[in-house]
C-alpha cells in the first residue's frame, strides 16, 4: 500500500483526551482535598463525587464474599460500574484506567523500538504465546485466594487503585508507600514479556468487566461487505493493543474494550460501532476519497 | 468471508461460556471454605497507640470489609489517617492512626465517606477505636514530679472520660473512646505516662 489513505483518528483523538483527563483528575484530586475541597474524594478503587458513590466492582465484590455482610451503600456503588460495563463494555480500560494509559505508552515504545533496532516489521506480541482464558483463571485464583486470606487482595496491587493511593501518599505525606513497584513490575513484565500483558492475561478488573460486558450493547462490528480479505491492516499485530483480529469478528468477542483503534485504522470503513446491533454513522470526513 | 465471520462468533460464545463455567467453579469452590478465614497471615497493624479510625469493625472483619480506597484518609482535615505502606504486607493500603504523632480529633468526617462499611457511621461518643491507660510509676501527676495535667486539658470529654481525683487524671474506662489525644498532650516521652490500647474484642 504505497500511497495509504491518511484517515483522520476520530476516536483515538477523543479517548486520548479523555485518558489523560482522568490521569490528571488522579493526580489533582489529593491537592483539592489537601486544601479542604471535598467534592471529589478518593481514586478508582472508590470514588466520591457530593454523595454519588462508586466503587470498583471486583473490590466490592470481594469485600462482600469476605465479610458475607451485605452493606447497602457498598451495593449502591457497586451499581454505577456494573451498568456501564454492562451498556457500554469494557471502556473502563481503553478510556479511563490510568494504568491502560501508561501501559499504551509502554506498548508503543516497544513497537518503535522493535522496528528501529531489529528487523521486525511486524514486532511479534511477545516472547511467548499465551492463551486468554489465563484471565479467567487468575480471576478465580485471585477471589479465592482473597478469600481464604481474608483480605480483598486485589485492592493491594490493583494499578488504577496504587496510582491513586501512591498520588494522595505524595501530597498528604510527602512518602510512597512501595505499591509503585507493582506498577514498575507490571510495566517491566509489558515492556519486555508480552506486549499489554497485565491488561491481557492477568488483570481480574479487567475479566470481572468483561463478564459484566458480554451482552454489551455497544459493540464493533464488521460489514462484511466492504471489508478486502487481503488487507492486513486491522490484522496484523499493531493496531489492536489487544490482540484481537477485528476481521474475524472478535470486535464483538467478550475481550474486546471498544477502544475504537481498529475503526480508526480501516482503510475501507468497514469496521464500525454498533448500537444494538444498529450501525452509529461516523462523521462524514471519515469517508475514503 | 462471511463464514468465517459466524464461525468466529460461535466460537465466541463458546469462550464466553466456558469463563462463566470457570468463573462459577470457582466461587462454588470458595464455598468450600471455612467460615472464618485464615486471618493469622494477616499480621493486624493494630497495637498499642496504633489504631483504626473511629468506627471500625472488629479487626479480621475491618480488613475483610475494607477495600483500602484511602477515602477516609483522604477526608481527615488532620492527616491522622495514613494508609499505611507495603511493609505491613497484606495489610497495605489499609487505614492507621498513629496517636502519638497526630491523634483523632473526632470530627467523623471519616465514616461519612466510607463506601465499604468498614468504619460504621457511629457518634463520636461510640468511636471505639481503644481505650487509654495511665503508667502509674512513669505519671508525672502520679510520681509527683509535677502538678501535670495535659491529658485532662486535652480530652474531648473532659470530666466524663477523664477525671481529676486529688489532682491526680483517672480514665472512666466506659466513656473513653480512646481517641488519643491525651497521648499526643502526654509530656512524658518514649514510652509515654499515658497509651490508647486497642480494644480486647478489636483483636480477634
Amino acid at each position: 500500500m504505497a500511497n495509504k489513505p491518511k484517515k483522520k483518528k476520530i476516536y483515538f483523538k477523543y479517548r486520548r483526551t479523555i485518558q489523560i483527563l482522568s490521569f490528571l483528575f488522579l493526580l489533582v484530586v489529593p491537592f483539592l482535598n489537601l486544601i479542604g475541597f471535598h467534592l471529589f474524594n478518593g481514586w478508582y478503587q472508590s470514588l466520591g463525587i457530593g454523595y454519588w458513590f462508586i466503587a470498583s466492582p471486583l473490590e466490592s465484590f470481594e469485600s462482600f464474599l469476605i465479610s458475607r455482610t451485605f452493606f447497602l451503600t457498598l451495593f449502591v456503588s457497586f451499581l454505577t460500574p456494573f451498568f456501564l460495563a454492562f451498556i457500554l463494555g469494557r471502556v473502563f480500560c481503553s478510556w479511563l484506567c490510568p494504568f491502560g494509559l501508561l501501559s499504551e505508552w509502554v506498548s508503543d515504545f516497544r513497537q518503535w523500538a522493535y522496528r528501529k533496532w531489529s528487523n521486525y516489521r511486524h514486532p511479534p506480541e511477545g516472547l511467548f504465546s499465551i492463551p486468554r482464558w489465563v484471565v479467567w483463571i487468575i480471576l478465580s485464583i485471585e477471589i479465592i485466594a482473597s478469600m481464604m486470606v481474608g483480605t480483598s487482595l486485589f485492592s493491594i496491587y490493583s494499578p488504577p487503585g496504587v496510582i491513586g493511593r501512591e498520588a494522595m501518599r505524595l501530597a498528604f505525606f510527602h512518602i510512597l508507600g512501595g505499591e509503585i513497584l507493582f506498577i514498575l513490575i507490571f510495566l517491566t513484565f509489558e515492556l519486555f514479556i508480552v506486549r499489554r500483558g497485565f491488561c491481557r492475561y492477568v488483570c481480574p478488573l479487567g475479566a470481572t468487566l468483561s463478564l459484566f460486558g458480554g451482552k454489551r450493547l455497544l459493540r464493533v462490528e464488521l460489514e462484511p461487505a466492504k471489508c478486502l480479505d487481503i488487507c492486513k491492516v486491522c490484522d496484523n499485530h499493531e493496531i489492536c493493543t489487544w490482540g484481537l483480529m477485528p476481521k474475524l469478528g472478535e470486535g464483538s468477542s467478550i475481550y474486546c474494550t471498544n477502544c475504537g483503534d481498529c475503526i480508526d485504522i480501516c482503510p475501507f470503513n468497514a469496521l464500525h460501532f454498533s448500537w444494538k446491533g444498529k450501525k452509529i454513522a461516523s462523521s462524514e470526513n471519515n469517508e475514503q476519497k | 468471508m462471511k463464514s468465517e465471520h459466524t464461525n468466529s462468533r460461535s466460537i465466541d460464545r463458546r469462550t464466553v461460556l466456558k469463563s462463566f463455567l470457570t468463573f462459577g467453579a470457582g466461587i462454588s469452590l470458595s464455598a468450600l471454605l471455612p467460615e472464618k478465614a485464615i486471618s493469622d497471615v494477616l499480621n493486624s497493624p493494630v497495637r498499642r497507640n496504633y489504631l483504626r479510625p473511629p468506627g471500625a469493625l472488629p479487626e479480621p472483619d475491618f480488613v475483610a470489609t475494607c477495600i483500602r480506597c484511602g477515602r477516609c484518609a483522604e477526608v481527615c482535615p488532620y492527616h491522622s489517617i495514613e494508609p499505611i505502606s507495603l511493609k505491613a504486607g497484606l495489610q497495605a493500603g489499609t487505614p492507621l492512626i498513629h496517636v502519638e504523632h497526630i491523634a483523632c480529633y473526632l470530627c467523623m468526617e471519616c465514616v461519612k465517606v466510607c463506601p465499604t462499611g468498614a468504619l460504621r457511621d457511629v457518634p463520636a461518643e461510640k468511636a471505639g477505636m481503644g481505650l487509654a491507660h495511665i503508667d502509674e510509676e512513669r505519671c508525672w501527676a502520679y510520681n509527683g514530679k509535677a502538678l501535670c495535667r495535659a491529658c485532662y486539658d486535652a480530652c474531648p470529654y473532659k470530666n466524663v472520660a477523664i477525671q481529676l481525683i486529688h489532682l491526680k487524671p483517672v480514665i472512666v474506662e466506659d466513656k473513653c473512646v480512646g481517641c488519643g489525644l491525651c497521648v499526643a498532650a502526654c509530656p512524658v516521652q518514649i514510652p509515654r505516662a499515658v497509651n490508647v490500647d486497642p480494644l480486647e474484642n478489636h483483636l480477634k
